[in-house]
């Protein structure tokens, strides 16, 4: 539950929202490395926080992520030529390079310095676990690169699955934190479950949230069918401002852990990087991946990564399949949750809602995302920028452990990111 | 109320009163009403618009929220 006020604030993200301003301080993924595979080649749209961006690689490799309108007449380069280190408006032959400067301006007179005059708006980026990144606040606020420990696995060893999702980008957020919801949600659709479910069938587990510096953690701690006098089942999960969710590992190590990475295209769109990084050097087929997990493009996604299967087509549930023993009817467990995402309304209005105190982690997820919104407006150190961290060391974790030890043992880092 | 006052936060009202709620189930106690200072009645009232219309009683983590008549009343469940 949140006020009216206070859902507009955390939700809204596009022009000037303070909640846009705050997410442009963090590095945000903006587009699979893949799709700008080619030096020279076709341009990609991008649409980041409201603002329409083409992203296109030069011709040194460079990758460029500019406004999409040309100066000029504002024409869309998007349909431009990406060539000789630069990107070239077609309609009068304006030419930009990957930091945003006109470098060729034919139209016009040489010596009178016009094209020294003008430039459009270009973010720095950077590539790193198939994503290529982008900063789009301020440069003299920009904060250090989150180095996650699977931004340095081999390309073979991760894959990344995009998919965009028709809702604000809070409710996908609170989806991935929101524990509770894979025992019904996921049932019999993740390869884990099974194994998890073998562990413990305590649909009521015991939850507990602790802020950290990068943003928070939670735990939820169950009853295991076998020693329950003696041991508990701890899965914590992580939470890193300003979107991102490690997700515990599956218990079988040869099973790929995942990330979830929310970026806000605008305040009614969201795009999922999901990225699936191996836990022990297995390795990881993005393309056999993204089709099991009906996630592929031309297939399942559309050019823009959005699903075919939305509201009009009742997300194509498949209600014989339900009679059939599927809990939801939708393959998929990315799909089933976009599914309930959706359906709630491009943006929910929390007011209305009745959470529960199974809701731990949306509840705080909320409250350090205000914090963050009011640190903002006040000119201090966001969440996550106060202190440096190490960000390669951050784990989730699912495991037993002795009824009597601390479930902050759990994730590999106890004590090591305090909040401040 | 405006999130950007000193207005109550009905966000971070909910995560104080969680653990007041899981803290008394946890002592076998079965809680029905939250009771909470004026300022923070108000605000969840201020949200719970369409259930006071429908004479509904406003409801906030599964209890029925009362109102104190003391501005420095602490939220408490009973």
């Amino acid at each position: 539950m949140l006020s009216p006020e206070e859902n507009e604030l955390l939700t809204r993200v596009a022009g000037d929202a303070p909640m846009g301003q705050v997410l442009r301080r963090y590095w945000l993924p903006a587009l699979l490395s893949d799709e700008v595979a080619e030096p020279d080649g076709a341009p990609v749209p991008v649409r980041l926080l409201g603002e329409d961006l083409v992203a296109f690689r030069d011709t040194k490799g460079r990758v460029g992520l500019v406004d999409e309108r040309c100066p000029h007449r504002l024409a869309s380069l998007l349909i431009g030529r990406n060539e000789d280190c630069g990107l070239t408006c077609i309609y009068h032959g304006w030419k930009f390079d990957v930091t945003g400067a006109c470098v060729d301006m034919p139209t016009e007179p040489e010596g009178y310095g016009f094209k020294n005059r003008i430039r459009i708006a270009a973010y720095p980026t950077r590539e790193a676990g198939g994503m290529v990144w982008t900063y789009m606040g301020p440069p003299e606020a920009e904060p250090p690169f989150p180095a996650y420990g699977w931004t340095a696995l081999p390309k073979n060893q991760r894959g990344v699955v995009k998919i965009g999702i028709r809702a604000n980008y809070l409710q996908t957020v609170e989806g991935a934190i929101d524990s509770a919801h894979s025992w019904f949600l996921h049932r019999g659709s993740s390869r884990d479950w099974q194994k998890r479910f073998e562990i413990s069938q305590d649909h009521s587990p015991k939850l507990e949230a602790e802020d950290t510096s990068y943003g928070f953690r939670y735990a939820a701690i169950r009853k295991p069918i076998e020693n329950a006098d003696t041991t508990k089942y701890v899965r914590v999960t992580l939470f890193a401002l300003p979107s991102t969710a490690f997700i515990p590992p599956p218990l079988n190590p040869d099973l790929p852990a995942h990330t979830q990475i929310f970026v806000p295209v605008d305040d009614d769109n969201t795009m999922l990087f999901d990225v699936f990084h191996s836990q022990n050097g297995t390795l990881v087929d993005e393309t056999a991946l993204r089709r099991s997990l009906h996630a592929e493009p031309g297939v399942d996604l559309d050019e823009q990564w959005f699903r075919f299967a939305r509201r009009e087509n009742r997300w194509k549930q498949n209600r014989a399949a339900m009679r059939d023993g599927s809990w939801t009817g939708i393959e998929g467990f990315q799909n089933q949750d976009i599914a309930a995402q959706e359906s709630m309304g491009r943006v929910v209005d929390r007011s209305r809602e009745h959470l529960g105190t199974s809701d731990v982690a949306v509840i705080r997820m909320r409250r350090r995302m205000l914090e963050t919104a009011r640190r903002f407006r006040a000119g201090e150190p966001l969440v996550g920028q106060d202190t440096p961290i190490a960000y390669e060391r951050l784990a989730s974790e699912q495991r037993l452990i002795p009824i009597g030890q601390p479930w902050q043992s759990v994730g590999a880092h106890a004590g090591e990111f305090a909040a401040t | 109320m405006r999130a950007d006052t000193a207005a109550p936060s009905v966000a971070a009202l909910l995560d104080e009163v969680r653990p007041l709620v899981v803290g008394a189930r946890v002592r076998g106690e079965a809680p029905s009403y939250l009771m909470l200072p004026p300022a923070a009645y108000d605000a969840v009232a201020a949200c719970r618009v369409a259930d006071r219309r429908l004479g509904l009683p406003m409801i906030v983590l599964g209890m029925e929220i009362v109102r104190s008549d003391d501005p420095a009343a602490r939220p408490r469940v009973f």
